[in-house]
């Protein structure tokens, strides 16, 4: 499983752990390189959090989609910037419908124009010991 | 075994919620450290630096562990509770809070059998409000490495390697805002692990950028 660290491509790749049938929140800061000395304003941002068995699935195949809120105060230093990207997963939309496995996941901006890949990883889903 | 230079990997994250007795979990990832001759050792991973970026988290001990870890595999339940809180005349008002970890591993001498082992620790935490959070340029850290405070060491055989590898903590959140400032240095003597992100409760905190 990889390691929260820079890809060639400059991305960090995070592995993620999920119950299925939970409530759930991740909440991503953005920062301006995988150095992460230096937070970016992402406000206004619209984004996709998605997540699929293999990365070859249409996107209509996909476990998961859902879209990202903004909010909190923005500062560039890190160890103040309150802003956030939050993807929030309802237990409803998981306790059925997908089985354990692992997927993957990516964050992505899809304002038109400014398409880009902001994080993504492997994420483990997992059975919860209630179904509902 | 060969030591080599700690990488540090940090997290920042400002973590908000429930104010006493949270699980805060730090995922990490640790890969197998050659030993020796072909033997695997998972340990020492440790963390080794929990540092309050914005002021104190505990008044009246900010130079104090503020909490203390676990390690702990995916499989495994971490459990957390307060044993008690008490005000003292002081003013003080002391949590004492006790984390378990139990976990299950196979047998290596009979793989059919689990076994299973324990460990708990205490703590007694002065949560007094404070009423002025003072940034701190320099931040405050502690050593985990003194006792009792250090993960202990735990060793497996190579086919029992995890590849994901967790803490369990305890912290008291600033009891005026219910904010535990942290920044997570992640440090292992065998240059293999990294914090990958940092929960509490629902919610899990992870960083991201944009591609190169």
């Amino acid at each position: 499983m990889a390691n929260s660290r820079a890809t060639n491509d400059g991305l960090l790749t995070t592995p993620l752990v999920y119950y299925l049938g939970t409530d759930h929140s991740w909440e991503f800061t953005v920062y301006t390189s995988n150095a992460r000395t230096v937070c970016r304003d992402v406000t206004g941002y619209t984004t996709s959090f998605m997540v699929k068995s293999t990365i070859d699935d249409a996107d209509g195949a996909a476990l998961l989609t859902l879209e990202g809120d903004v909010a909190g105060n923005f500062t560039a230093a890190p160890h103040t910037n309150n802003q956030r990207i939050t993807v929030t997963v309802s237990s409803d939309d998981t306790d059925t419908e997908i089985s354990p496995q692992t997927a993957f996941w990516e964050l992505k901006r899809t304002d038109a124009g400014f398409e880009e890949i902001l994080a993504k990883g492997d994420i483990s889903l997992r059975r919860a010991v209630h179904r509902s | 075994m060969e030591i080599v230079e700690p990488r540090k990997d940090i997290l920042y994250t400002a973590l908000t919620g429930p104010v006493i007795a949270s699980t805060v979990i730090i995922a990490g990832t640790a890969t197998a450290g050659r030993s020796g001759s072909g033997g695997y050792n998972l340990g020492p991973v440790t963390l080794l630096q929990y540092t309050s970026v914005v002021g104190p988290v505990i008044a009246s001990t900010p130079a104090a562990a503020p909490a203390f870890w676990f390690p702990f595999y995916p499989n495994e339940v971490p459990r957390l509770r307060t044993l008690h809180a008490s005000q003292q005349s002081t003013g003080a008002r002391v949590i004492t809070q006790e984390a378990e970890v139990v976990w299950s591993y196979p047998d290596q001498w009979s793989p059919q059998r689990t076994l299973h082992a324990s460990q708990h620790q205490s703590i007694a935490q002065d949560v007094r409000p404070q009423s002025v959070i003072v940034p701190t340029v320099a931040p405050l850290s502690w050593n985990p490495n003194a006792p009792p405070l250090a993960p202990p060491k735990r060793t497996l055989p190579p086919e029992y390697m995890p590849s994901e590898f967790r803490y369990v903590g305890l912290l008291a959140p600033h009891a005026a805002t219910g904010i535990i400032p942290v920044q997570v240095d992640a440090v292992d003597s065998l240059n293999t692990s990294s914090v990958d992100s940092v929960s509490m409760g629902n919610r899990t905190f992870v960083d991201a950028t944009a591609e190169a």
